[in-house]
């Protein structure tokens, strides 16, 4: 029973409207008619107005009926989705606590590295941490395909449910849930179809290519850029066709991704075009008796392919390229040209190592633009011996040692961690090198325990003193992500109660340890955790 | 008994007591003062003064009982939460040895108060003449406050009554301020309940497209109890002291204990939600359903300026004691007559869907000053639509019913859930599109789910719920 009926009179007022329509039949209409019956002589003449206290108690009985006579609507006015067939489920639920703890601490590589190992153990995120997975993954993209890896078949059916998730949606399919990989194609969210498209790349790349290339004009320019990058598994000389249809998207990414593959193609023609535009700059004298001279001369003007080529960048500031003076338009080139050439060319060319290349760039007049398009190159056509080279010899004011930081992720792990070894025991105020150490590491990886036992030594040393270094302290606990587990055990035993350790380090210190303490008993509970 | 590290932080007030307990365990605060026995563990604890705390746990009953000699009003301290951290991650600092005094004496005299307590309940419930005598001290005192609500009543009768008279389409925010006197009138005159009914109210003047419905819905339960009030002496024993609680009078426990009905079972913890209230006052409602008996209980229970609670209740678990009803038209709300124990008991089940609501209507019908019903179901299945920007929530019951000839019983009912984004995200994910079980709170016109079991564990849901996000 609703009070509409009474509203007309409760909002005019029964000064001006007092009379109530007739309510409800039988013993709940006997009840109404009873209460708007003139007042029992025990109410006062100077009582309160009767008509108000008629619909007082009237609004009273219907309020009471209104409870009681509670009826659910029908259920179809509800949507129920399909419930996912969770008999299909390989994974085994994960524990709940350790979940928790683990998102609770906000760390991308922490929560990354767990949901890597859980996938690994074929473990899946259980039903109460799911959606703040969900809202996870929706808040950091890179950590998107490690949520997904662990969703399991509730996860996958819970992202269907909100539009937010669309990046896991899809994927509620059961599997039995993938019966191919056509459906994955179809139906599946747009990291899916990248690791289907990888997938078929490594096994097929024609096909791989043409289904890509027949499906150009429904793609979004993120999605074209995205799967793009895909061919870059088995890329061939074969994809340069389609490659270079590509260099010519309306968009600017996948325009850019397409360049970036054509110049992984020695033998390409954007590669060979670059290779010329290099060899018309990095000339020698003598040869026949004397030995040569190389020595460069940057380009006076572009040409008509140089913007398709991917060459045309703007007027860059001092602080995008590390540089300390601003360029002219010749040394920006010349920058360019570098920088979207292979490194190997050079040594092609000249006949010179990367060691002596690099020396003798840094004798040269145009030292700045070639140094740092090696730089950039690197990152490109990341190769080992040419990072080590640039790193230990490079010199100029814009290598400086957090510019060469950049390199590190192109050289293998041992070569960073020499690298960075002997800068460990003199570190004195330039904490941003730890910075380094945290780029230099790919998520997943963990440092060397011959070089995590003196980092963390060196870390405590710097973070927990009276001359603690608050840069330092901020970047513990990424530090401790980083760590090889085995050497953990300082932070993990670090008495935070201790008189040297000021009250501003010690929140950072406990996190340090909550990390710590996380990574040390991760392998207990993924493989304790219980079966399915 | 020994405590996890997890039910330890459970038992915490707030995520700052736990992060200072944590603080806290290092060994070198404490030193060589730690110990234990069967019944305590005991440490102190170095704080910046030159006296370390002494911080003690009674670990006799079936949930653990801290006290600290800091300054701390938080319940439990960071001592004691430290100390108990440190005995479930580190049990190998303590001594096993015998208590000093001043745990001993501590406990001692905790077991002489429950034993003399008891004793006092029995010789009342076994001694009419000293049953009468206490009785009529209170009956004095309770004859003036009820004197003082009749007044406070007759003045809100007539507030209420020009309201109406006058007319709610002439309400503004200028006109609520009458309504927060009167509210504060009827503090005044011992009748607290109704203060807040009416800010209430007036917080919901002109608030929303339904504001006129929820104002005049409150203002008739507030004629209903007004009438209660001046008919209360005709009311039988029960019903009066449900009108009395109505008002925010404040049961007497000892009345429970001397007059209620008393049940034995293995009681089934469904429900903790706590409520911040006005005043700095924190409300606890713990529902529980007897796994035997099928009987439903509520402990309510009420903290000050940011303490916890002193006894814990294991939610999803199930304890043995002695509940004993508040006298009441329908029993409902109790106190613990009986130490508890945590037991393993077969799982609580619910009656259809249309038995609870009938079981509902029956309670408002006994006591039309109800406001909440533990409801029960089985199978049911929640899931949410998406309405104007917000997730609404729902409950869904799909041929739960066997009964027939109810449309309660209509194969294929929702029920309004009340609840937050957030939790209705995380019930949801819970039960992925299939039926678990679900206990609730429901007040008339929402439930709002206190627990739900499905086959990835249990799903508590505690606290406030942000009302701007809510439904």
């Amino acid at each position: 029973m609703s009070l509409d009926a009474f509203l007309p009179s409760a909002l005019l007022g029964t000064a001006r409207a007092p009379t109530l329509p007739a309510l409800g039949e039988g013993a709940v209409g006997a009840l109404f008619s009873k209460l708007q019956t003139p007042k029992e002589a025990s109410t006062p003449t100077e009582g309160p107005p009767a008509a108000a206290l008629t619909l007082l108690r009237c609004v009273a009985a219907a309020n009471l009926f209104a409870r009681a006579g509670f009826v659910p609507i029908g259920a179809e006015s509800t949507d129920l989705p399909p419930a996912p067939d969770l008999s299909g489920e390989r994974q085994r639920a994960a524990p709940i606590s350790p979940l928790e703890s683990v998102l609770a601490e906000q760390m991308p590589r922490l929560t990354a590295e767990v949901l890597d190992r859980m996938a690994q153990a074929r473990l899946r995120a259980p039903g109460p941490v799911l959606r703040s997975l969900l809202d996870l993954g929706s808040r950091q993209q890179a950590l998107r395909p490690s949520v997904i890896a662990v969703l399991g078949a509730r996860g996958r059916w819970l992202a269907e449910q909100h539009e937010a998730w669309a990046w896991a949606k899809g994927s509620a399919l059961n599997g039995k849930e993938r019966e191919s990989e056509q459906e994955q194609w179809d139906f599946g969210s747009l990291v899916q179809r990248t690791a289907m498209l990888t997938r078929e790349r490594a096994r097929d790349p024609q096909a791989a290519r043409d289904r890509l290339m027949s499906e150009l004009k429904e793609l979004t320019p993120e999605d074209r850029t995205a799967l793009i990058g895909a061919l870059r598994i088995g890329l061939s000389h074969e994809d340069e066709p389609a490659l270079v249809t590509l260099t010519g998207d309306r968009a600017r990414e996948p325009r850019e991704a397409a360049v970036a593959l054509l110049s992984l193609l020695p033998e390409s023609q954007l590669s060979k075009r670059m290779a010329a535009r290099m060899a018309a700059v990095v000339t020698h004298t003598g040869g026949l008796i004397r030995k040569k001279t190389w020595s460069i001369e940057p380009p006076s003007q572009t040409d008509e392919d140089w913007s398709r080529d991917g060459l045309s960048t703007p007027k860059a500031s001092p602080q995008k390229t590390g540089q300390v003076n601003a360029m002219g338009d010749r040394a920006r080139w010349l920058m360019d040209l570098v920088a979207h050439t292979q490194p190997a060319w050079w040594e092609q060319h000249t006949g010179m190592q990367p060691q002596a290349l690099v020396q003798w760039a840094n004798d040269s007049d145009w030292a700045e633009p070639v140094l740092m398009g090696w730089l950039s190159a690197l990152e490109t056509f990341p190769t080992a011996h040419w990072a080590k080279a640039l790193h230990d010899h490079g010199k100029g004011s814009a290598l400086t040692p957090v510019v060469k930081l950049r390199l590190l992720p192109s050289m293998t792990k041992a070569e960073r961690e020499a690298c960075w070894l002997p800068r460990l025991q003199n570190i004195g105020r330039h904490t941003d090198i730890f910075h380094g150490f945290i780029q230099g590491c790919p998520i997943g990886e963990s440092l060397s325990a011959e070089f995590s036992a003196p980092l963390v030594q060196v870390m405590l040393k710097h973070a927990a003193g009276p001359n603690g270094h608050y840069g330092l302290l901020h970047t513990l606990a990424d530090l401790v992500c980083i760590v090889d587990p085995k050497c953990l055990a300082p932070i993990l035993t670090l008495n935070l109660d201790a008189e040297d350790v000021t009250p501003s380090a010690r929140d950072f210190l406990a996190k340090a340890q909550s990390v710590a303490r996380i990574r040390s008993t991760l392998s207990d509970w993924i493989l304790t955790a219980d079966p399915a | 008994m020994k405590l996890s590290a997890a039910s330890v932080i459970e038992r915490a007030t707030d995520d700052a007591s736990v992060k200072a307990a944590k603080g806290l365990t290092s060994p070198s605060k404490w030193g060589a003062s730690l110990g234990f026995t069967d019944r305590a563990t005991w440490g102190a604890c170095q704080g910046s003064g030159s006296k370390p705390y002494q911080t003690q746990v009674d670990l006799s009953g079936a949930s653990p009982s801290f006290k600290c000699s800091c300054p701390s009003r938080k319940f439990p301290c960071k001592h004691g939460l430290a100390l108990m951290l440190l005995r479930a991650d580190n049990e190998g600092l303590f001594k096993t040895h015998d208590e000093p005094s001043w745990v001993s004496e501590w406990i001692d005299s905790r077991k002489e108060k429950a034993q003399k307590k008891q004793e006092q309940v029995e010789l009342l419930a076994s001694d009419p003449v000293a049953a009468a005598t206490a009785a009529a001290g209170s009956t004095k005192r309770e004859q003036g406050r009820w004197r003082r609500i009749e007044t406070g009543a007759h003045d809100l009768e007539r507030f209420l009554c020009d309201q109406i008279d006058r007319g709610l389409a002439g309400l503004g925010r200028e006109q609520a301020d009458a309504w927060l006197k009167m509210a504060a009138r009827m503090v005044d005159a011992q009748a607290p309940a109704w203060g807040l009914a009416l800010q209430r109210a007036a917080a919901n003047i002109n608030q929303g497209p339904d504001w006129p419905t929820q104002v005049l819905q409150a203002m008739g339960q507030l004629q209903l109890n007004v009438d209660a009030v001046r008919h209360r002496d005709a009311l039988p024993d029960g019903l009066r002291h449900d009108l009395q609680a109505s008002l925010g009078w404040a049961l007497d426990k000892d009345l429970a204990l001397r007059q209620g009905e008393r049940v034995a079972d293995d009681w089934w913890v469904v429900g903790s939600v706590v409520e911040e209230r006005e005043n700095n006052l924190t409300e606890r409602r713990v529902w529980l359903v007897g796994a035997q008996t099928g009987r439903r209980a509520l402990i309510l229970d009420h903290s000050h300026g940011g303490r916890g609670f002193e006894v814990f209740w294991p939610l999803g678990r199930c304890v043995r004691t002695v509940l004993a009803y508040f006298p009441s038209a329908w029993p409902q709300r109790a106190v613990v007559a009986k130490e508890m124990t945590v037991v393993e008991a077969e799982p609580w089940t619910a009656r259809t869907p249309a038995l609870e609501w009938e079981a509902a209507a029956e309670q408002l019908a006994h006591n039309p000053f109800s406001v909440l019903s533990l409801m029960l179901f089985t199978n049911v299945t929640p899931t949410r639509e998406a309405a104007q920007g917000k997730d609404r929530w729902w409950l869904r019951a799909d041929g739960a019913d066997a009964s027939a000839g109810s449309e309660a019983s209509a194969p294929g009912s929702a029920i309004p859930l009340r609840i937050g984004k957030d939790q209705g995200w995380d019930l949801l994910a819970n039960a992925a599109g299939l039926p678990l079980k679900l206990a609730g709170e429901w007040n008339g016109t929402t439930l709002r789910p206190t627990t739900a079991l499905s086959a990835e564990g249990l799903l508590a849901f505690e606290g406030h719920i942000d009302e701007r996000s809510a439904r």
